[in-house]
């Protein structure tokens, strides 16, 4: 099937959308994200009624998607290979609550070095959001992952499910 | 004709590679199965023996009973021979085994018990001999666990990223596993780890205080168990219940290996005729699956739940064949699938039961028997065999003291090469690190193929018919070969790709590609993938839940935009004349949503669902 590897960063706590979708961007940046190649941005808000668009500046792209109640997702590349980022809002308030990257599954099954990449992208993410559960495998949201419910279950403090290429989860704030 | 199988099997190398019969297909096969080319090349001249193999072909059977995963320990390595070099017993191998190069010991020589037979992963080939006893180690931390040589610039934080990375959490970073090292260290009295624990919040000392010492080793233990000791080294307090959960750590494993080294105790019921052959030869097979279970799939075998059991049910037949002398063989039948499968559940469930590991024993056993009888068939002595006749006596040597094993990847063992790990396995690759999984075709009624056992077969509910079918097609192969790589729910995924691509075929469709990537217009990375595409049709097929889907959003919108614009835009004929689009066709599992289907109407998407 055309699936995905599919990573989730579900944060302990919302925060602004504009904040988070920077932050994310900022910390894609550093991991190689977004090379020269890409000339445009496809944004999507994920409104029902709204085609995705294409945009050609990064600072318009992600103030296009900050400023949905939904947020959306922005395509990003890594090493040539198209990375669909989108930042997840629970109550659809501009909030971000987590974020979703995925791969389609041919081009990471052929780049073994993209599995290193997106790991050490996820444990940045992780860091930087203050994430309670971050995961990586694949077919993740094929298979029923249901983001908000378990976003629900790690800021109550369980750990649900097993996934095979990241498998982070947090409960607490860091002790040290 | 040859009255043994060492001669059945140089006749036919002989023949085929003369250009007789199939012999690229042999030589391939034993290539592919990770013969080494030393091997083949032996095989092409008439000496199936590699070099190292003693002037009479065979090794001293040892005396069973030690059964234990060890390493070498001894800074100057250790000569593995073929007997105590004080019979003059002589080197199977023109180098030492390097230190800290992982065994497993299955006994010691008859009537010197100070030479241990050990069997040896090096370089990607497996050796075996005799040791020194006191140049091996078999005080191991934990199941898993891998001796380290220490190498001048190596440092516990260097150790501990290259270890542990992919474990630190929260509470855990680098200091905490370095802790680790330090106190698995001591307990073992290591002297190549030196200083205080890290943390000044609980052990008082200051950062970076832990040292390693060049020239020694030390053990390095799998993150899993690193883990299982979060209750014992933040405390240093031995509590009883802390201590009994980190001594259960690795059950399964040992479990699994106990099944294997009690197995010789149930040979009365369970070998019949192949009684006296397979046991003359256990003490070599059992340290040859015993050193692939703990140094190849050690880490698979510590999961939560077994995981990737079909492949080590595989690779497990494909060393048994090549330890009886058919490697080149890549099915061994289903009863030795069956019996694999069996073995490898019973002793996973076991749970130190006692009961439950003897009958885990006796598959084993009855796996045994299926490969050996599935060898002789495959090197043609089956008749030569007969009821009093041992397999022994037909195999000369049984098994080669050295060839490579599957695939020849990485095993970390060894001084200079990376540390190993239990978890050798890595990324997923085609021909991996545990190898080439070659499925293999199985015998039952109707056909199906895969029967990669316990975990569930690799080609799922097709029929071996259909999985032909299938690798005929163009991506057919690399279809095929990435089904013993892949997680479960992603093989179930490819699975689904290759009904749609024989859906497409029922309906007339001659298929052009199964599982294509599209590169950009600029040539360079990816703009999407193409599930299948026939003469008419691109087919891209939807698992998960679409009942409630009004439209395709997210990743799904922005696959179906990059495979318009490849349908649309791209596509062009040998004379650069762009090709009118095709039929977009999206193939769901599940019956979507009506407003779904209606969507991708209106988008121009033929719906198909698969048939119940």
């Amino acid at each position: 099937m055309s699936g995905t590897y599919d990573l989730f960063v579900l944060q302990r706590a919302p925060m602004p959308g504009t904040a988070g979708v920077l932050k994310v961007h900022a910390t894609m940046r550093g991991h190689d994200a977004i090379t020269s190649d890409v000339d445009v941005y496809i944004v999507d808000r994920g409104d029902d009624d709204a085609e995705p668009e294409q945009i050609i500046d990064v600072e318009q792209a992600l103030a296009a998607v900050s400023a949905s109640p939904r947020l959306g997702l922005v395509q990003y590349d890594i090493d040539d290979t198209f990375v669909n980022c989108t930042f997840l809002s629970e109550y659809n308030d501009g909030y971000m609550d987590g974020v979703k990257l995925s791969i389609e599954q041919r081009a990471f099954e052929e780049q073994p070095h993209l599995r290193d990449k997106m790991v050490a992208l996820g444990r940045a993410l992780h860091d930087e959001l203050d994430a309670v559960r971050t995961v990586m495998a694949w077919g993740v949201a094929e298979r029923g992952f249901d983001w908000r419910a378990e976003l629900a279950k790690a800021r109550g403090g369980e750990r649900a499910g097993t996934f095979d290429l990241l498998d982070l989860f947090s409960p607490d704030p860091p002790t040290r | 004709m040859p009255t043994n199988a060492k001669g059945a099997t140089n006749a036919a190398a002989a023949s085929i590679l003369d250009g007789g019969g199939s012999g690229p297909l042999l030589v391939e096969a034993l290539t592919r199965a990770g013969v080494s080319n030393r091997v083949v090349a032996g095989l092409a001249s008439g000496d199936a023996e590699p070099a190292a193999v003693t002037a009479d072909g065979a090794i001293t059977p040892p005396v069973p009973g030690v059964n234990k995963t060890g390493f070498i320990d001894h800074s100057d390595g250790a000569n593995l021979r073929d007997g105590p070099s004080e019979t003059g017993g002589r080197a199977v191998h023109p180098q030492p085994l390097p230190p800290a190069t992982q065994v497993f010991v299955s006994g010691t020589f008859p009537k010197a018990p100070e030479w241990s037979y050990v069997t040896a992963l090096l370089d990607g080939a497996l050796l075996r001999g005799y040791v020194q006893g006191f140049r091996i180690t078999t005080d191991l931390p934990e199941p898993t666990a891998k001796l380290y040589q220490i190498r001048g610039g190596d440092n516990a934080e260097g150790l501990a990223v290259q270890e542990f990375s992919t474990a630190i959490q929260d509470g855990h970073d680098l200091r905490y596993y370095e802790n680790v090292l330090l106190y698995v260290n001591r307990e073992r009295r290591r002297a190549g780890i030196v200083g205080q624990y890290q943390d000044p919040g609980v052990f008082g000392g200051g950062a970076d205080n832990i040292q390693l010492v060049a020239g020694h080793r030390i053990w390095l233990v799998s993150p899993a168990y690193a883990m299982a000791l979060k209750d014992v080294v933040p405390s240093g307090s031995l509590t009883g219940g802390a201590v009994a959960k980190v001594k259960r750590f690795g059950g399964h494993l040992q479990d699994i290996l106990a099944s294997v080294t009690d197995s010789p105790r149930y040979f009365a019921v369970v070998a019949g005729e192949y009684a006296q052959a397979i046991r003359d030869h256990l003490p070599e097979i059992i340290g040859i699956v015993a050193l692939f279970v703990t140094a190849e799939v050690g880490s698979m075998l510590l999961a939560a739940s077994p995981t990737g059991v079909g492949q080590i049910v595989a690779l497990v037949i494909q060393l048994g064949l090549a330890a009886f002398g058919a490697a080149g063989l890549a099915t061994a039948g289903v009863a030795a699938l069956k019996h694999a499968s069996n073995w490898l559940t019973l002793a996973w469930e076991a749970n130190g039961d006692e009961a439950m590991l003897a009958e885990a024993s006796k598959e084993f056993l009855r796996m045994l028997v299926a490969i050996a009888m599935a060898a002789l068939a495959y090197l043609g002595v089956r008749a030569n065999v007969g009821n009093a006749v041992k397999i022994a006596n037909s195999m000369t040597p049984p098994m080669p003291p050295a060839f490579a094993v599957a695939g020849g990847g990485r095993t970390g063992v060894g001084a200079g090469t990376e540390a190993g790990t239990a978890a050798a396995l890595g990324p997923p690759t085609p021909f991996g690190p545990v190898g080439n999984a070659v499925a293999m075709t199985s015998e039952e009624e109707g056909g199906r193929a895969g029967g990669s056992g316990g975990g569930g077969s690799l080609t799922g509910d097709l029929t071996a018919e259909q999985v032909a079918t299938i690798r005929r097609l163009p991506g057919g192969e690399e279809w095929y070969n990435s089904l013993a790589t892949f997680s479960p729910a992603r093989r179930a995924a490819a699975i689904e790709e290759a009904k749609a691509a024989l859906d497409a075929m029922r309906r007339g469709q001659p298929v052009e590609y199964i599982g294509r990537t599209v590169p950009r217009r600029s040539g360079k990375g990816t703009l999407t993938e193409v599930d299948v595409e026939t003469v008419d049709e691109i087919i891209q097929v939807k698992g998960g839940d679409y009942s409630k889907a009004t439209k395709l959003s997210g990743d799904d919108l922005t696959q179906f935009n990059n495979t318009r614009i490849y349908n649309e835009q791209m596509r062009v004929g040998p004379d650069g004349v762009k090709l009118p689009p095709k039929k977009l066709v999206y193939y769901f599992t599940h019956q979507p949503s009506e407003a779904l289907v209606k969507w991708c109407e209106g988008k121009g998407i033929e719906v198909r669902v698969q048939a119940p």
